[in-house]
């Protein structure tokens, strides 16, 4: 085990057997791993009241990689220094040495085990670090994009309704006049596959088809009084839209004129 | 920041998938409805042909012959049109723009509803005539409901 680190004790003593007013940092270089190990069991022992009051940790640095070791109910805390909101992990000080010199990990995982050496020290959170700014920039863009869409597609939604800006409903007062004005039967005329509207008292209407023997073919619909463009009219709930109200007796539908009968 | 962003793809994806998979189902039935109305066509056309300049298509849907039911048995005539209502056969004398006799699709009871919106209209206008359906073959007719004009 000839492997050294680099050490920095953050309020603590140089032993580590005591914390230090706060805030101190004393660092260390090329700590051989029995030191750091004898700093380790010091820190482990230390008095839980000034571990709590002087929030104290190791840093050790070896090999490219980073770790904080904090102390705790006679264990210690190892965290990795680069990824901080990873859960630490509560070990022994012989264990902790194990994490550093990287003989834990070849315990856990033989095959999947890269000797730290083989990169170079700073090389690594460069690394992170671009790996994350690539992250960002790609949910970035995946963000934008979806909102961009998405907007087109509400667009378009809403072009569909672009016929119902126009559209001005007659006030509710003056609906029960209206509707009683305009009630009655409307035909384009009485041979088979003519076609007529029963205007009602209410919001709903009856278009009908004559045919040569049966009686006629019937559909209800519901209709609205307004106004399209300072006309009269009344709007259906049907694909041909709206009934043009020319006059008292003529009502203009999908292309045919229909009379009222008298 | 990142976690919340990736909801917000995730749940904006979801929606755009779930919008993009409506539109397309929509679309296939209108596609579904060309289809129809070029199979009918050229059903009814053909028959013109086999009758002759002399003699006339049926006048009603009742009077079809042996030969047209025949046909039609094997396309989705009695199935109906994808967005509801059924498929009928206007003669010729109804309108003078469609000499040759006319495919409407119409909902009247039971057969209602159709749920054709005039964008659906429209786009089955620009892929089967001259996109204006107040003009061609292919235009809007009583309450709103297509109507195919065969070719004379």
């Amino acid at each position: 085990m000839s492997e050294t680190y680099f050490a920095s004790l953050i309020n603590l003593a140089a032993d580590a057997r005591a914390t230090t007013a706060y805030p101190s940092k004393i660092d260390r270089r090329d700590v051989g791993a029995a030191e750091l190990l004898g700093l380790l069991r010091n820190f482990c022992e230390i008095d839980a009241v000034e571990n709590a009051t002087a929030d104290p940790e190791i840093r050790v640095q070896a090999g490219g990689r980073s770790w904080l070791v904090r102390a705790g109910q006679k264990k210690l805390l190892l965290y990795d220094a680069i990824n901080r909101e990873a859960p630490g992990d509560i070990l022994t000080p012989d264990e902790v040495m194990a994490e550093l010199d990287g003989s834990a990990a070849r315990t856990r995982s033989p095959f999947l085990w890269q000797e730290p050496a083989e990169m170079s020290a700073p090389e690594i959170p460069i690394r992170v670090e671009r790996r994350l700014n690539v992250r960002r920039v790609i949910v970035l863009s995946l963000a934008t994009a979806a909102l961009l869409a998405g907007i087109f597609f509400l667009r378009q939604d809403a072009a569909n309704d672009e016929m119902r800006d126009t559209w001005s409903a007659v006030p509710a007062s003056e609906v029960p006049g209206l509707r009683a004005s305009l009630a009655g039967v409307y035909v384009t005329g009485t041979d088979p596959g003519e076609h007529g509207i029963v205007v009602t008292t209410t919001a709903e209407l009856r278009l009908f088809e004559f045919r040569a023997i049966d009686s006629p073919r019937l559909i209800y619909a519901a209709a609205e009084p307004g106004h399209m463009n300072q006309q009269l009219s009344l709007l259906t709930d049907q694909p041909g839209g709206l009934i043009t109200v020319s006059d008292s007796d003529t009502l203009v539908y999908c292309g045919e004129t229909y009379k009222r009968v008298p | 920041m990142e976690l919340a962003l990736g909801l917000l793809v995730l749940l904006l994806a979801g929606w755009l998938a779930f919008a993009g998979l409506n539109r397309v189902q929509h679309r296939h039935r209108c596609d579904q409805l060309i289809a129809d109305l070029g199979d009918f066509s050229e059903i009814f056309r053909t028959e013109a042909r086999r009758l002759g300049p002399k003699n006339v298509l049926p006048a009603s849907d009742a009077a079809l012959p042996a030969t047209i039911e025949q046909a039609l048995d094997s396309t989705h005539w009695r199935d109906g049109s994808p967005f509801g209502g059924s498929y009928e056969w206007a003669p010729s004398a109804a309108a003078s723009w469609r000499p040759a006799g006319a495919i409407l699709v119409t909902a009247f009871a039971p057969s209602f509803p159709l749920t054709l919106t005039p964008a659906d209209l429209l786009y089955i206008d620009r892929v089967l005539d001259d996109g204006d359906l107040t003009t061609g073959r292919f235009r809007t007719g009583f309450n709103g409901w297509p109507v195919y004009a065969l070719q004379p």
